[in-house]
């Protein structure tokens, strides 16, 4: 017990760290990344610039996204579809004139599955752009129809237009933290610190291979032998084993859980429970693979290699947006992927 | 009784060839050879957990193998070890240890001392008191003195003598000359083949020859 107390207490140390500090690893100030965005700007209208500037030169849009210009909406979609651009932003003809006459014009926003990291940014940005489009146009039908019913000239009506775009647009288009990804304040940072915490636990708990494979008598023949005499069969022998290594694993996970109660994390309590099935099949997984060789050096080591390339592919040292595509692809065949969700889905659900 | 019938043993090549033994109860049977020879292949053969490729074993009572690497956790006493392998209480435990041959091995003197403490005689006490405890009628043991001293060599020799008296029969696997002096019957074992040789010869020129 002294050992493996010892184990989880320095490991699992070093993953709260890990969970406390990791922000500040992934997510350096200033980081940023420019993924290419295919754009059709119709020249019927100089309305259509303006206002997709203002979108463009917004702080976030203009640290992330780098527009081309296409000269058609049928080009655009081509350089989606073969990803010579992440997406694509198709402003149709007439879309100027379509809103001072109040027949609801709407945007085309164009993409492929977004799987690397960046993509899943721009999804998100570009969404918010077309959204943020949608507030101009919805800001300034409501401009010319109350000028309307109150009868003012057209010189009036687009005094008016051009202060609303001025003072309330250009504060609405012009906010500086649509995207703040630095800092956990943002839900996609906060749903990557839980991956952290739960991958670094799954990965804490695979890595106790290094102390319990010195434990697990199944390994020794002599043992075997014994068992086999003794009228107990080696499933029974092996059984008892890895239900000894859960209860064991089951009881540093609470002190975990009571321990992460302090931190942000926010870990529920319930995950005392739901965890139970999870840290069952991690013991079992250690249990088998300190059966499967002889000498506990030869199980610490190759488990170590073994585990910690299965959690990389599976996206648990980085996220999983973070990998090249191939890598992505092959994630679906790998069985700790789906037991780090499960860990998360147990822990922060 | 331990009847060996033409039995050969295969891991990758033929490890035995056509062994033929037979055990009379009361009975010690010596195996000798080199490394490698199949001495502890025959006896893993002889408890079942080795099965032989062709032959027949029989074997009459319970099976008790004492291995050369023991079956005792470390971090356990004497006491506990005995106690996963028996469904016995302490008083009968206690008991049995001071009975007429594992009194011999003294391992009262030591039965709360833990086995990361204990010597090479010790633990070799140990895990042949927990075997016998079981109440086997065939002790299976490989290399029993290995890497004892004399002490401790000699009480298991008086135990081995002891256990013959009572009627248990015992397969011994070793390259100790001192043990094959209690035998009744010594096997040489050599590049699979297993002879009957005399034992009153001494063991180096069996070996050599």
């Amino acid at each position: 017990m002294p050992y493996v107390a010892a184990y989880f207490i320095a490991l699992g140390l070093a993953a709260l760290a890990f969970a406390f500090f990791g922000e500040n690893v992934l997510f350096k100030d200033g980081a940023y990344s420019m993924v290419k965005v295919a754009c059709y700007i119709p020249q019927d209208n100089a309305l259509n610039a303006t206002g997709f500037s203002l979108i463009a030169n917004m702080n976030s849009i203009e640290n992330t996204i780098s527009f081309v210009d296409y000269d058609s909406p049928e080009e655009v979609r081509e350089a989606v579809d073969e990803e010579e651009v992440v997406a694509g932003l198709i402003i149709p003809e007439g879309f100027a004139s379509g809103i001072f006459s109040g027949s609801n014009p709407e945007l085309e926003v164009v993409f492929k599955s977004a799987e690397t990291f960046d993509e899943q940014v721009v999804k998100d940005i570009m969404l918010v752009l077309a959204n943020d489009l949608g507030v101009g146009q919805a800001c300034t039908q409501a401009v010319y129809s109350y000028c309307d019913q109150a009868g003012l000239s057209y010189d009036d009506t687009t005094d008016i237009a051009d202060r609303v775009r001025t003072e309330e647009l250009g504060y609405a288009l012009d906010r500086l933290n649509i995207f703040r990804y630095d800092t956990v304040d943002s839900i996609s940072a906060y749903t990557l610190t839980q991956k952290i915490a739960g991958a670094a636990l799954v990965y804490v708990f695979l890595l106790s291979v290094f102390v319990f494979a010195y434990f697990c008598k199944g390994s020794n023949p002599a043992f075997i032998a014994r068992a086999k005499l003794s009228g107990i069969h080696p499933a029974a022998f092996f059984i008892t084993e890895a239900l000894s290594v859960t209860v064991m694993m089951y009881i540093a996970f609470a002190v975990i859980v009571i321990g992460l109660q302090f931190t942000k994390i926010g870990i529920s309590l319930m995950a005392l429970v739901r965890m139970l099935p999870i840290i069952a099949i991690i013991a079992f997984i250690v249990t088998g693979v300190s059966y499967l060789f002889r000498s506990p050096v030869s199980a610490a080591y190759i488990s170590f290699a073994a585990f910690t390339v299965l959690m990389y592919l599976a996206g648990g040292l980085l996220p999983i947006e973070f990998l090249p595509r191939f890598l992505q692809e092959g994630a679906v065949y790998n069985p700790l992927k789906y037991l780090i969700d499960f860990a998360v889905e147990a822990m922060f659900a | 009784m331990v009847r060996i019938e033409n039995v050969s043993v295969k891991y990758k090549k033929t490890v035995l060839k056509d062994v033929n033994i037979i055990a009379e109860k009361g009975q010690c049977i010596g195996l000798l050879g080199l490394n490698g020879s199949g001495k502890s292949t025959l006896l893993s053969a002889i408890a079942g957990i080795k099965k032989p490729a062709s032959g027949k074993i029989t074997t009459e009572g319970k099976t008790g193998f004492v291995t050369q690497e023991n079956a005792l956790i470390d971090e356990l006493t004497a006491y506990d070890n005995i106690l996963m392998w028996t469904s016995l209480k302490k008083d009968q435990i206690m008991k049995a240890l001071a009975g007429p041959e594992l009194s011999i091995l003294k391992v009262s003197d030591f039965i709360n001392v833990k086995v990361r403490n204990m010597s090479g005689g010790m633990k070799k006490r140990l895990a042949l008191a927990s075997v016998i405890i079981t109440g086997p009628d065939i002790l299976l043991m490989d290399e029993p003195l290995a890497a004892l001293d004399i002490p401790a060599k000699s009480d298991i020799i008086k135990f081995i003598d002891a256990y013959k008296a009572k009627g248990g029969i015992i397969f011994i696997a070793s390259h100790e000359a001192e043990v094959f002096d209690h035998c009744d019957k010594v096997y040489h074992f050599k590049d699979g083949n297993c002879v009957l040789t005399d034992k009153s010869r001494p063991v180096t020129e069996i070996i050599n020859g």
